[in-house]
This record gives C-alpha cells, sequence and structure tokens, in this order.
C-alpha cells in the first residue's frame, strides 16, 4: 500500500513537472517577437556565441593570407573594370536623360559576418552580426558576392536572422535572363530551388540565368538567384500544385553556395549613398 | 544527504552534457556534415538519457535543447522545447518497459524519434503540404539515417563503459 501511494505521488509530481514545461514552452511561443528576438540574443550570447567566435576567428587566422592575395587580384581586376563601369554610366546617364527616364532605386550595402548556422540538419536560417543598431531592418535582402542569399527574418539590437532561399516559405519573383519570362522563385528539394509559375508556352532552357525581377518590393531587381539546370514540359500531373499541366517544372541551381556561407551584405534598398545608384529598374 | 549528492551529480552531469552538446554544435558539427547531411547529435543524446534515466530527466534535458535549437528560429521560440520536452517525456516513460536488447532496435528508435521531432515541428509550423512532405523526405530522412548509425555506435561505447564500470565495482565489492 505504501509503495502504490509512492508510486501515486511520484506519478502527480511528474505530471506537474510536464505541465509546467509545457506552460512554459506555451508562454514563449506567445510571446511578442521582440522580445523572443532578445531572448534569442540573450541566450545564445551566453551559450553558442563564445565558441562560434572562437571557431569564427580561427577560420579567419586560417585563411587570412590566401585571401589577401586573393583579394589585391581582385581589386586590381575590379579596378580595371571600374574605369569601364564609368564610361557605361555616363553613357547610361546620357541616355537616360534623352529618355527623360525616371530616377533609379537607390540602396546602401551593409556588409555583415556569418556568427551562427542553425546546428541541426535544416540549412534555413541564419544569424549575422548586424541588427537594428547597424541600421538593419525586418524584410531586408541579403546577398554575397555571388548572388542572392536570402532575406532578415528577425532583428535583434547586434544580430539578425537572415530567411535563407532554401526554407520552405521563401517566395521571390524572378524573371530569365535570355527570354525575359517571368516566374517565382521558390526552394525545391535540397539545396535546388525551383521557378514556378511559368507557361508551357514560355521559352525557358537550361543554362539560363536566373535574376530576381525587382516585383513584390522587397527584393530589387537584377540580383543573381542561379541558373537552370532541368526544364520539364510534359503535360503531366505534377506533385506541385502551380504544375497541374500548365506549367513548366524548372530547376534552378543557386548561385550562391548556402551550405558555406561566411561574409554577406545586407541592402537596404532605397537609401541613398553619395555617388551610387541603383541602374537595374526596368 | 546521499539522495543530495546524487541529484547534485545528475545536474552536473547533465550540465556537461549540454555544454558538450553546445561546442560540437558550434565547432564540430561542420566537420561530420556529409553532402549536406546533418548529425543530430542532440537527438541521440535525447533518447540515451531518456531512456536510461527516465522521464523526468527526458522531459527537463528535451525542453534545454529545445530550447537551445529554437534560439536560432527566434519567431517559433518555444515550439522545439515543447516538441523535444514531449518526446523526452514520452520516451523516458517506456525506460522500464521498452527491452532495447539488439543495437538494431535502439537504432531503430532513434531513427523514428528524429522523425517524429522533425514531423511535429513542421506540422505546427507550416501544416500538412507538399513542401512539408518534401523537407522530411529531403532532410529528414537521410539526417535520421545517418544519426542513426551514428547513435548505435554510440550505444555501442557507452554500453562498453558501463559494462566495464560494473565489472570494475564488482570486483571492488568482492575484494572488500
Amino acid at each position: 500500500m505504501e509503495k502504490f501511494s509512492f508510486l501515486i505521488r511520484a506519478r502527480k509530481e511528474t505530471l506537474l513537472h510536464l505541465s509546467t514545461f509545457i506552460l512554459l514552452s506555451l508562454l514563449l511561443l506567445i510571446l511578442p517577437r521582440s522580445i523572443k528576438s532578445d531572448i534569442s540574443a540573450f541566450v545564445f550570447r551566453f551559450t553558442y556565441g563564445p565558441f562560434y567566435a572562437l571557431g569564427n576567428h580561427v577560420k579567419e587566422l586560417e585563411g587570412v593570407r590566401e585571401e589577401n592575395k586573393r583579394l589585391h587580384l581582385r581589386v586590381m581586376e575590379f579596378s580595371l573594370k571600374n574605369f569601364w563601369l564609368n564610361e557605361e554610366r555616363l553613357e547610361n546617364r546620357r541616355l537616360r536623360e534623352l529618355l527623360d527616364f525616371r530616377s533609379e532605386l537607390k540602396y546602401k550595402v551593409i556588409p555583415a559576418d556569418l556568427v551562427a548556422a542553425e546546428p541541426n540538419r535544416r540549412h534555413f536560417s541564419v544569424l549575422i552580426n548586424k541588427g537594428t543598431e547597424e541600421g538593419i531592418k525586418k524584410n531586408m535582402p541579403v546577398v554575397n558576392m555571388h548572388g542572392l542569399v536570402g532575406k532578415t527574418v528577425d532583428v535583434s539590437p547586434h544580430t539578425s536572422v537572415v530567411q535563407l532561399m532554401t526554407e520552405p516559405s521563401f517566395r521571390v519573383s524572378a524573371l530569365d535572363q535570355r527570354s525575359r519570362v517571368y516566374g517565382i522563385i521558390r526552394p525545391g528539394s535540397g539545396f535546388t530551388l525551383r521557378l514556378g509559375n511559368v507557361p508551357l508556352t514560355e521559352d525557358v532552357e537550361v543554362g539560363d540565368g536566373v535574376v530576381s525581377s525587382g516585383l513584390g518590393g522587397i527584393f530589387p531587381p537584377g540580383i543573381k538567384i542561379g541558373m537552370v539546370t532541368a526544364v520539364e514540359s510534359q503535360k503531366t500531373l505534377s506533385e506541385e500544385n502551380f504544375s497541374f499541366g500548365i506549367f513548366k517544372r524548372i530547376s534552378v541551381r543557386p548561385s550562391v553556395d548556402l551550405s558555406s556561407l561566411e561574409e554577406v551584405f545586407v541592402l537596404e534598398v532605397e537609401k541613398a549613398i553619395e555617388g551610387e545608384e541603383w541602374s537595374g529598374r526596368e | 544527504m546521499l539522495w543530495g549528492n546524487v541529484i547534485f551529480s545528475k545536474v552536473l552531469s547533465g550540465i556537461l552534457v549540454l555544454f558538450l552538446l553546445i561546442l560540437f554544435q558550434s565547432l564540430l558539427s561542420g566537420l561530420v556534415t556529409i553532402a549536406g547531411i546533418k548529425l543530430d547529435l542532440a537527438i541521440i543524446i535525447l533518447v540515451y538519457l531518456a531512456l536510461r534515466r527516465g522521464r523526468n530527466y527526458g522531459m527537463i534535458f528535451g525542453f534545454l535543447i529545445g530550447f537551445l535549437s529554437d534560439i536560432f528560429t527566434p519567431h517559433t521560440l518555444g515550439l522545439g522545447a515543447l516538441v523535444k520536452c514531449l518526446i523526452g517525456f514520452t520516451l523516458g516513460s517506456f525506460k522500464d518497459n521498452l527491452y532495447l536488447e539488439s543495437l538494431y532496435s535502439k537504432g531503430a528508435v532513434i531513427f523514428l524519434t528524429l522523425l517524429l521531432n522533425d514531423s511535429l515541428y513542421y506540422i505546427i509550423t507550416t501544416g500538412v503540404s507538399d513542401s512539408t512532405f518534401r523537407v522530411l523526405s529531403h532532410y529528414s530522412l537521410p539526417s535520421a539515417f545517418y544519426t542513426s548509425v551514428v547513435g548505435m555506435l554510440i550505444f555501442l561505447v557507452a554500453a562498453k563503459i558501463h559494462q566495464e564500470r560494473l565489472d570494475a565495482e564488482k570486483s571492488s565489492v568482492q575484494l572488500e
């Protein structure tokens, strides 16, 4: 009997503990987003933060000499390119004035380092070391030198969460660079992407470049997204809702290697910098 | 006093395990990622501790590792903690009823736990859709297989260490 009462007591205690943890989890879930971000940033600073900082520091030291050499070469390349681009820019301005075009989109680039990636198996988001204090806001496009990376979704004072293109809910309006066909980029399987909503009659070929179209208001036009790797035009019932025999099934390989991101740039669209301007709006 | 020492040592060992897990996830997880397939050490540890130490430990540990994984996706803060806490509790409840003698059965438990964890997480966040199944088949299945294989090896090593400790205790009792 005594043993039996002990069991009942133990069970009640356990259920009480379980209820407490469930309540605590639900409480965390219903907290306002800003408080959640603050809690996450605070906990990160005292748990993963020091280790990631150490890892990043070691990585930086490892490649710094090679990187320096490589960057010197790049600077030379870009200097030469710059002469040519300046000429092009002046010509562009003259032509725009002639055609009476409206002023272009303007943007500022905020460089940021990756401080952490999701430790579990998903490649859906990464944490960068810039936040509201550095001018980052929610829904800002994030790129690197190879192309589009994603957008900011959660912003704390000194860190931000970047939603990668592989996140299931990620969408960006895009267009085929060659044929100017519009579509919507969404995640595919693994690290691949899909260019959806492209009718069967449209002209898209393997090897075509895919860039952001500028529609949708978040991503400026002309940012490289990837390259078409497969186009299926059969009028078959597909697993995707958006391709019920009306649309092409187009696979796109991202131009950015999302599994090994290090340095990224956050674009502050419509913020002017002296002497720089966005010239890709159609 | 002895009971207090036992609790204290359990808490200390729990903190040590969490510390090692954070260390692994921060610095070493990239080294054991094969073709983009990641090893989920947290799930292995959760299964091991819940089955070995029971539902209280599984519940607390599940909550803590879930909470730690949630800080990378602040908009769902609390969800990972909830899912892993429930999984830890459920697994821990089977502590005395589930006789997992063969190594393969332990691997199967890790495999199913990881799939259950991901299924609950994605279904709660995105609902049941094509993308849920795509994410599960492309991320969770390969990772579940990889994690269960590594988990079996870890369980094997842990069982050997445990057996050696028991043998040493036995021989010291006999000497006394």
